[in-house]
């Protein structure tokens, strides 16, 4: 109760604030707040670069993280790699978002190395990878922050399901290098970390302090484009923001449903 | 085979160090401009007024530090025992799937949800407010992570105790305790570390007047000083970078 009635009481004040019930400027009960948000594409636009920037950032931070732990598992277990792949876990997002921005903008660390090297001859030359339409630097701190935690959950997927021993014996039964790969080592791999890679979906999906730094102004992932209308001096706009936020909310539950009714968080848990 | 993949591993060891090496560089910076891949001019006057306490970067430290420690104590402390509660009731799977709604949300939203009473109460703006906010945001994280520890192998020790005689204190004390020492500080780690990396809801529930580090990092760089900012980020950086050391060389080995 704890944790679920201060949960409950938030959204029902929300709802509350979104139908026009209670608030500065409430009038009695309106639809008007709702029917904004289903007639404007600011709401469908974050949605959809929400999803986006949350889908491209998991699959390439997944697909990274198993092809280290398929090539180069010996090398995760001892020596510096081992060490380092643990050190980004330590990066706050804020501090990630602020690292991206001295390494990736027009005047950061990799433009300064470009133009050294002579690959760039001006400072407008060098790709726009922050406050970007494609949200690339949004996506790269995702991956940076999200990749090496994954490389250590599918590295003891690897251990604790002894994939070594189970392609060694697919390679006695005449299977060949790419089909232990396909066949063996990337459905287990996969099954196992699901529920990792799911959560981690939710918490890029709802992430904020990243695109608050390296994001634009539209469009905006949906915590921005919440917290934009909420903390505006314009009050009209603080219903919206809750329509939002409840929206975001009955999307997260949903998927919880879906997890749950799959058994797809069970492997988390564990 | 392994010698040819070697400029990749290095490449990415070397990429996974970057911040580590990047961000005290330009903590002890006063210029760099570009296109200067070298500072030009360096100074360790950032650190001595840090260490001074004449910035505002200490104070965030200490309400950082108090925030975060309260947080995983409180949020160890109930996690462990709520979670035993809830392992060993018949409708855990409901219980646990309950435990992941504020877990999924995003902090902000959250925090946005909760702004209202807190105003209401008078605890927005206020450390209390913001380190209740944060309880209420990972205790069910703790009750996630402790309720996959408690299993029949532990029922059967708790009843084992019982049979010999033991009181519920003993088996609390003597058994469950020295058994879940691991786990604990597991628990406690994780959420000091969630806690201190935190901003949305600290910066919502705080309205802007509880300054951890996190908020300074924004504060810095709104003010577009870089230096400054990234002494904020070394701060940060530093109790986590430790406690994956603790972790790796004393308790996890």
């Amino acid at each position: 109760m704890v944790a679920v009635l201060p949960l409950f009481l938030g959204l029902v004040y929300a709802i509350l604030y979104s139908f026009g019930g209670v608030g500065a400027l409430a009038n009695g009960f309106t639809l008007k707040h709702w029917t904004w948000a289903f007639s404007s594409n600011e709401i469908l636009d974050s949605i959809g670069y929400s999803v986006y920037v949350a889908f491209v950032a998991i699959t390439i931070s997944a697909c990274l993280a198993m092809l280290l732990v398929i090539k180069y598992s010996a090398r995760l277990n001892a020596g510096p790699l081992s060490f380092s792949i643990y050190l980004p876990l330590a990066i706050p997002p804020a501090v990630a978002a602020f690292f991206s921005f001295q390494l990736l903008s027009g005047g950061g660390f990799l433009a300064r190395l470009f133009y050294q090297t002579g690959i760039i001859d001006s400072i407008e030359a060098f790709p726009d990878l922050i406050n970007d339409a494609y949200g690339v630097g949004i996506i790269l701190t995702h991956v940076m922050l999200a990749f090496p935690f994954f490389t250590l959950v599918y590295l003891n997927i690897y251990r604790s399901k002894k994939v070594d021993e189970l392609a060694q014996l697919a390679e006695t039964l005449g299977a060949k290098t790419q089909q232990i790969r396909s066949k063996v080592i990337i459905p287990i791999l996969i099954k196992g970390g699901l529920a990792t890679n799911l959560l981690f979906f939710v918490f890029v999906l709802g992430s904020y302090e990243i695109p608050l730094l390296l994001g634009r102004q539209s469009p905006q992932m949906m915590s921005i484009l919440t917290m934009r209308k909420l903390e505006r001096f314009d009050l009209a706009t603080i219903p919206q923001a809750y329509v939002i936020a409840l929206i975001y909310t009955v999307m997260m539950v949903s998927f919880l449903g879906f997890a749950y009714k799959r058994k797809l968080l069970k492997s988390y848990a564990a | 085979m392994q010698p040819r993949f070697k400029p990749f591993i290095s490449l990415l060891i070397l990429a996974l160090a970057l911040p580590f090496f990047l961000l005290p560089l330009l903590s002890l910076v006063t210029q760099y401009r570009f296109p200067q891949l070298w500072p030009e001019q360096f100074t360790t006057q950032h650190w001595v007024d840090l260490f001074g306490l004449q910035s505002g970067l200490s104070e965030s430290a200490i309400t950082s530090t108090i925030l975060a420690l309260s947080v995983a104590a409180f949020v160890t402390v109930l996690g462990f025992i709520t979670s035993r509660h809830v392992a060993y009731h018949p409708k855990k799977e409901k219980l646990l799937l309950l435990a992941y709604l504020p877990f999924i949300l995003s902090p902000v939203i959250f925090g946005a949800f909760l702004l209202y009473y807190f105003i209401a109460i008078g605890l927005a703006g206020k450390l209390i407010g913001v380190v209740i906010a944060q309880v209420i945001l990972l205790y069910p994280f703790s009750v996630i992570l402790f309720s996959s520890f408690w299993d029949q192998r532990l029922k059967s020790f708790e009843d084992l105790t019982a049979t010999l005689g033991g009181s519920q204190y003993q088996t609390f004390t003597r058994v469950l305790l020295p058994v879940s020492k691991n786990i604990i500080l597991l628990c406690f780690f994780q959420t000091f570390l969630l806690s201190w990396f935190e901003y949305g809801l600290t910066s919502v529930i705080g309205i802007g007047k509880v300054e951890t580090l996190t908020m300074e990092v924004f504060f810095y760089v709104g003010e577009a000083n870089v230096y400054f900012a990234a002494l904020a980020s070394c701060l940060l950086i530093l109790p986590p970078v430790l406690l994956l050391y603790i972790n790796k060389r004393f308790v996890f080995r």
